[in-house]
């Protein structure tokens, strides 16, 4: 497995040290934002972008979308695989991007981020 | 002689049976609910039955037309002249004026009186009165689509803290499958992983018990469990389980409280309400200090949690003490949208008082008066 680094961006502090703890026993970097502003404030005092982006979709100040648009208007950061976790229902929209759905299994979680870690090394 | 006083009699009794028949038909007419009223042929009036002159306070055989709201009236007319050429029925719904200058809805059906020969020779209209049934129908439409997106919430509401116990229970599996990992890491590590499941396991716990409430309170009054409770002690205690969650929102929690207030309340209720608006201030606080005070007043304790958050806009404030009720988008702020309405039903139980003090920006302070005897009022 190859180690990738993550930006996880979850306003649920519990469920975001969940998924950060697996990660990180897995051997993977992880740097947590509460919501799209933090991500998007984190990304700009980084020295090497993440491998990805895990975004939770409702948070409070700058949903999931929102993030995704922010990102995607920055050339910097365009570009930058992200996956989007949900726990609401399912529509087209969610349905066309990389997506989970919560409750997230363990497995989902780890399969995803190595697929889009080889996809990306490709 | 005795023929021509045979038909007199007859046109007499002939004239007998039309009034009394005309009689009938207006008393029939008059007992109905509905306004009622006839023209002829060419669409002019010739009867209104009394609740016309009730509901409308007119005077006088004048057009139905008259009494219905301006933003009606031109469909109304087009469907009246309209009949009037092709001797149709129909119905509109349209307000009518009422007498004290007030408008309600009412469907009006217009229907044509035609002779043995199938030619028509006046008009019947009724106009029933549905305000009521509308308002009672939009109530309901409103009722429903507010439960339904209550039940959106809630079902993402139990997804999240079950997430996070499954995304541990998983890594907990790892954990101990991994060969590569040593005893006491594999004993660390799992210690972590359950205390963390247990806060999950808790959080939902916390969540079936407010659907449970909810479902409770909709059907039986409350019941309390009064004991003699030091309600500055359960103040701190509660302050001190939020301590970490408000530092981490980036929220300085500070309580101001004389050393006890002695009452008789139900304690885990009270906790309740206390851990419920100190979850709000955490989570609309925007990072800002949180100020909980308590003080003792002359029958009553006073309690107020003040944040510096977001706010709640005047428009809003009514109504954020009501079930499933929220002033934000569940979008971006998660939650139940209960805590308020438990908070509210729990401390009127008490035979108290639960307020709000806001302006948008500016953050909010919640204030709640609790009786110190509440069984005595």
């Amino acid at each position: 497995m190859t180690a990738a680094s993550v930006l996880l961006v979850d306003d649920d502090l519990d469920l975001c040290e969940a998924y950060a703890e697996v990660l990180r026993d897995a051997g993977h970097e992880v740097v947590t934002a509460h919501n799209g502003r933090e991500a998007l404030a984190l990304l700009g005092e980084m020295s090497a972008l993440p491998d990805l982006l895990l975004v939770d979709l409702m948070m409070p100040l700058m949903d999931g979308w929102q993030l995704q648009q922010a990102l995607a208007a920055n050339t910097q950061f365009r570009g930058l695989p992200m996956v989007i976790m949900t726990a609401g229902r399912r529509s087209p929209h969610i349905d066309s991007v990389e997506h989970l759905q919560k409750p997230v299994s363990l497995e989902a979680l780890l399969e995803t981020v190595a697929r889009v870690r080889r996809a990306e090394a490709c | 002689m005795a023929a021509t006083g045979r038909l007199d009699s007859r046109r007499i009794e002939l004239e007998r049976v039309q009034a009394a028949g005309e009689r009938r038909y207006r008393n029939l007419a008059d007992a109905v609910p509905q306004i009622v009223w006839t023209a002829d042929v060419a669409g002019a009036p010739t009867f209104f039955n009394q609740r016309w002159f009730d509901y409308t306070g007119a005077e006088g055989q004048r057009d139905w037309l008259v009494a219905v709201h301006p933003d009606e009236l031109a469909a109304c007319e087009a469907k009246w002249n309209a009949a009037l050429v092709d001797h149709q029925p129909f119905e509109i719904i349209c307000r009518l004026r009422s007498r004290i200058g007030t408008y309600r809805w009412h469907l009006t059906r217009v229907v044509v009186e035609r002779d043995g020969e199938g030619q028509p020779i006046a008009w019947i209209g009724s106009l029933t009165d549905l305000d009521d049934m509308l308002r009672a129908h939009r109530q309901a439409e409103r009722a429903i689509r507010i439960r339904d997106e209550f039940l959106s919430i809630a079902s993402h509401e139990l997804r999240t803290p079950l997430s996070a116990l499954l995304v541990q229970l998983g890594g907990m599996q790892l954990t101990l499958r991994d060969g590569a990992l040593t005893a006491p890491v594999k004993l660390e590590r799992s210690d972590r992983k359950i205390a963390a499941a247990l806060r999950h396991v808790g959080r939902l716990t916390k969540l079936v018990d407010d659907l449970l409430d909810i479902a409770r309170f909709g059907t039986q009054r409350l019941t309390l469990e009064l004991e003699e409770v030091n309600l500055a002690e359960v103040v701190r205690e509660v302050v001190d389980r939020f301590v970490d969650v408000a530092r981490q929102a980036g929220c300085d929690l500070a309580v101001e409280a004389p050393p006890q207030i002695v009452g008789r309340w139900d304690r885990t209720r009270v906790e309740q309400v206390m851990t419920n608006l100190l979850s709000n201030a955490v989570k609309y606080g925007r990072g800002q200090p949180i100020e909980v005070a308590l003080q003792s007043g002359e029958d009553a304790a006073h309690l107020s949690v003040c944040d510096h958050g977001i706010g709640i806009a005047t428009a809003d404030q009514p109504r954020i003490f009501d079930r499933f009720e929220r002033a934000v988008s569940a979008e971006h702020y998660g939650g139940l949208g209960l805590g308020l309405y438990i908070a509210r039903t729990i401390v009127e139980a008490h035979g108290g008082a639960i307020h709000v003090q806001s302006s948008p920006g500016a953050g909010a302070t919640f204030t709640v008066d609790l009786p110190i005897r509440p069984e005595a009022r």
